[in-house]
């Protein structure tokens, strides 16, 4: 087998985010993962012959949908800057947007161009899928089901895997695969506690980045997308400030390390089935919205560990948080 | 992936509470051995890959009973009639 036809056949890991889809490649069988990533958005605009011939020309990746042009991923947010609109989200809180009519084409196109075909027929991946909020049906089987009709044309044989756990198979190789991975991204805070890679308790917290940008905008008058920007430039999680838009951060910030904390100290407490853990296990935090400084200290102070329903060895940032859950996935295709 | 109840089987030792008689709690302590020996042996595996290969393959091949029963006493007590039969059986021979 040449080079290129091996890799075309590798196993693929692929992080369906909300608001951004990344996927993990292994270049060889040394566990060298490679990543690529698109925003997980899109713009319209009305079709006619100069935009297109105009897309063309800046070489952007469109397609017509309808009466309408569709610029999708990375360069959404680029020719959103240049014509002054606001990009779209094909999902919203970790799922399929059941209001946005483009989701399903604008995130086949996403996809199709981050995975391509199979090249060989079942080569496996593995896609994240998001765990069941405390309130309310999120449709994850549709969303999933959605999903699989995309890969499956594709030449895949493509499976879920929670999130959470995704990011116990990417971080906590240390501990056995023993631990609580949690990804804190836009839609949803997933978390999974495994016992030696068996996801034991699963669930979503519905309180992450989004909600912060759009609480943080309707308070301080801006747009969600302004807050977002500032927040993801050089936002530090260590309370309140002179400046407005700190502190409106600040607080919403706030807010999400609360609930994530005590929904995870509530939900352990109650699980009447858990395994007997004889050991002290860690927490790993990934995904975007772990990113800022001062976000793990606010967070392990918030958990209050020496009164935890389990004993909590340590809790850290993941190395790559922005990838982690791609490369869980990844490693599930592998074994 | 295995439905994750399914391997959880393992990791309970509640499940049948209340955990009665020496049958059952032989029965808790051989899962429990088990389990250590997975954690042991995992410990061992340096590459990371490797590592849950061998952790998802164990656990994924802990099957459940279809239905969990316990040894009936009644057959408990045969076999330590059965035994001890045999032992004074040895005896009297040698
Ligand atoms: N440097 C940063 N500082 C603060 N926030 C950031 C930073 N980088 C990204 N984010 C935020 O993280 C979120 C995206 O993270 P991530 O890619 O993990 O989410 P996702 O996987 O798309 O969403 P989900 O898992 O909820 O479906 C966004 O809300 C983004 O604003
Ligand atoms: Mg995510």
């Amino acid at each position: 087998m040449s080079n290129v036809e091996q890799e075309s056949s590798l196993p693929l890991g692929l992080d369906v985010g909300t608001s951004r889809i990344v996927v993990a490649r292994s270049m060889d069988r040394a566990h060298q993962s490679q990543y690529e990533s698109q925003l997980n958005a899109f713009i319209t605009m009305p079709y006619s012959k100069l935009t297109q011939s105009l897309l063309e020309r800046e070489g952007v990746f469109h397609e017509v949908f309808g009466g309408e042009l569709v610029v999708t991923g990375n360069d959404a947010q680029r020719f959103a800057e240049v014509f002054h609109v606001e990009t779209r989200r094909p999902m919203l809180r970790g799922v399929l947007n059941p209001q946005e009519p483009h989701s399903l084409p604008v995130m086949r196109s996403i996809i199709t161009r981050l995975v391509g075909t199979a090249g060989a027929a079942g080569r496996k991946l593995f896609f994240s899928i998001p765990a069941p909020v405390s309130d309310g049906d999120q449709a994850i089987a549709y969303h999933e089901a959605s999903i699989q009709q995309i890969l499956k044309p594709l030449g895949f044989d493509a499976q879920p895997i929670q999130e959470g756990l995704a990011v116990v198979f990417g971080e906590m190789s240390g501990s056995n695969y023993t631990g609580i991975g949690i990804s804190c991204g836009s839609g949803l805070c997933n978390v999974c506690l495994a016992v030696l890679s068996v996801p034991v308790i699963n669930f979503a917290v519905a309180k992450a980045g989004d909600f912060i940008d759009t609480q943080a905008a309707a308070v301080t008058g801006e747009l969600a997308t302004r807050m977002r920007v500032q927040k993801e430039l050089n936002f530090v999680v260590n309370g309140l400030s002179g400046d407005r838009v700190q502190n409106a951060l600040t607080v919403y910030y706030d807010d999400v390390i609360q609930t994530l904390a005590n929904t995870l100290r509530a939900t352990i407490s109650s699980a009447q089935r858990l395994p007997k853990l004889n050991q002290s296990v860690p927490i790993v935090l990934s995904g975007g919205t772990a990113i800022p400084k001062g976000f793990l200290k606010r967070f392990t102070a918030a958990l209050h560990a020496e009164d935890f329903p389990i004993k909590i060895s340590e809790v850290r940032l993941a190395e790559d948080p922005l990838n982690s859950t791609a490369r869980g996935a990844l490693m599930a295709a592998l074994c | 992936m295995r439905e994750p109840e399914c391997c959880t089987y393992y990791l309970h030792d509640t499940r049948e509470k209340p955990v009665t008689g020496v049958a059952m709690a032989l029965i808790l302590w051989k899962r429990r051995e088990r389990l250590r020996m997975i954690e042991q042996r995992a410990r061992e595996t340096a590459d990371p890959m490797e590592r849950l290969r061998y952790v998802r393959g164990q656990m994924d091949g802990m099957a459940p009973p279809e239905k969990f029963q316990r040894p009936s006493s009644r057959k408990l007590a045969a076999l330590i009639a059965a035994a001890l039969g045999a032992a004074l059986l040895l005896w009297r021979i040698s």
